[in-house]
């Protein structure tokens, strides 16, 4: 099992890499890592509050259950990448700013927390 | 007249006593009433669970009606980790403003549904054309396909 830290060093990492795409080519990319750079900043929280998530199901329920602010931002980017990852969604490049705007809200209420 | 008649029969899950049961093919057997007990509870949270799936299903019924120039069509069927309610979209493109409205539903029916654990998805047009939803394992909540939640 990863440490807060580790998960915080992958969110860093999927930031380096979001900031390295090319928007207007990959904009379905950037749905995809931002997505992943959420999951580790949430999954560093679970992990300094002892909840236990291990999938997407369970991580959900839990910020469902006790986190609104963060579920009502998470939510989208996830919904939004899965739609992009399995089901072909057509992401365009103005679709980013709004995937980064709600990124950008999980790391303010994930930090507001931490 | 049997005075019996009117007395209630009595069954605790403490109980050694046997019980015949004989349903109307004749086909009768014998169990304990502790486990006909047991049978009655499962037998009323069944009843409980599908009166209130048929509200979970109502509440997303209304819900997309009232939001019926966005939504051409609701779908709910089972996935991975528990129910998917699918909410078609009119438009082609995915509208970020609309999937606040999507969560605060998804938020609504975690909290007044608890039994269905359940999570909602907003498919655009296209998506939703590609997926084909309309078969035998969902059932439509909303929108016209000729088929109902009652049929199935």
């Amino acid at each position: 099992m990863a440490t807060p830290e580790e998960h915080q060093k992958q969110a860093d990492h999927n930031q380096s890499f979001l900031d390295s795409i090319d928007a207007n080519v990959y904009p379905d990319w950037v749905a995809t890592v931002a997505f992943y750079r959420a999951v580790h900043l949430v999954e560093k929280l679970f992990h300094t509050r002892g909840h236990d998530s291990g999938s997407h199901v369970r991580r959900n329920t839990v910020l469902k259950r006790q986190y609104l602010p963060i579920w009502r931002e998470y939510k989208t980017l996830y919904s939004f990448s899965r739609l992009a990852r399995y089901w072909c969604l057509k992401v365009k490049p103005e679709h980013t700013k709004f995937i980064l705007q709600r990124l950008s809200r999980v790391e303010r209420e994930v930090g507001n927390l931490l | 007249m049997a005075k019996t008649a009117s007395r209630p029969i009595h069954l605790t899950f403490r109980s050694v006593e046997q019980v015949v049961v004989e349903p109307d093919d004749n086909d009768r057997f014998v169990t304990t009433a502790a486990e006909a007990a047991r049978a009655c509870q499962q037998a009323q949270a069944t009843k409980e669970f599908q009166e209130k799936f048929k509200l979970f299903l109502g509440h997303i019924h209304e819900w997309c009606k009232s939001r019926g120039d966005n939504i051409e069509s609701g779908y709910v069927d089972v996935g991975d980790g528990g129910l998917r309610v699918n909410i078609c979209m009119k438009a082609d493109d995915f509208d970020f403003e609309f999937d606040d409205q999507i969560t605060e539903l998804d938020i609504e029916l975690a909290r007044e549904f608890p039994e269905c654990v359940a999570e909602v998805t907003q498919l655009p047009r296209h998506v939703c054309r590609q997926l084909d939803l309309d078969t035998e394992f969902s059932l439509q909540v909303y929108g016209d396909s000729g088929r109902t939640p009652e049929a199935g």
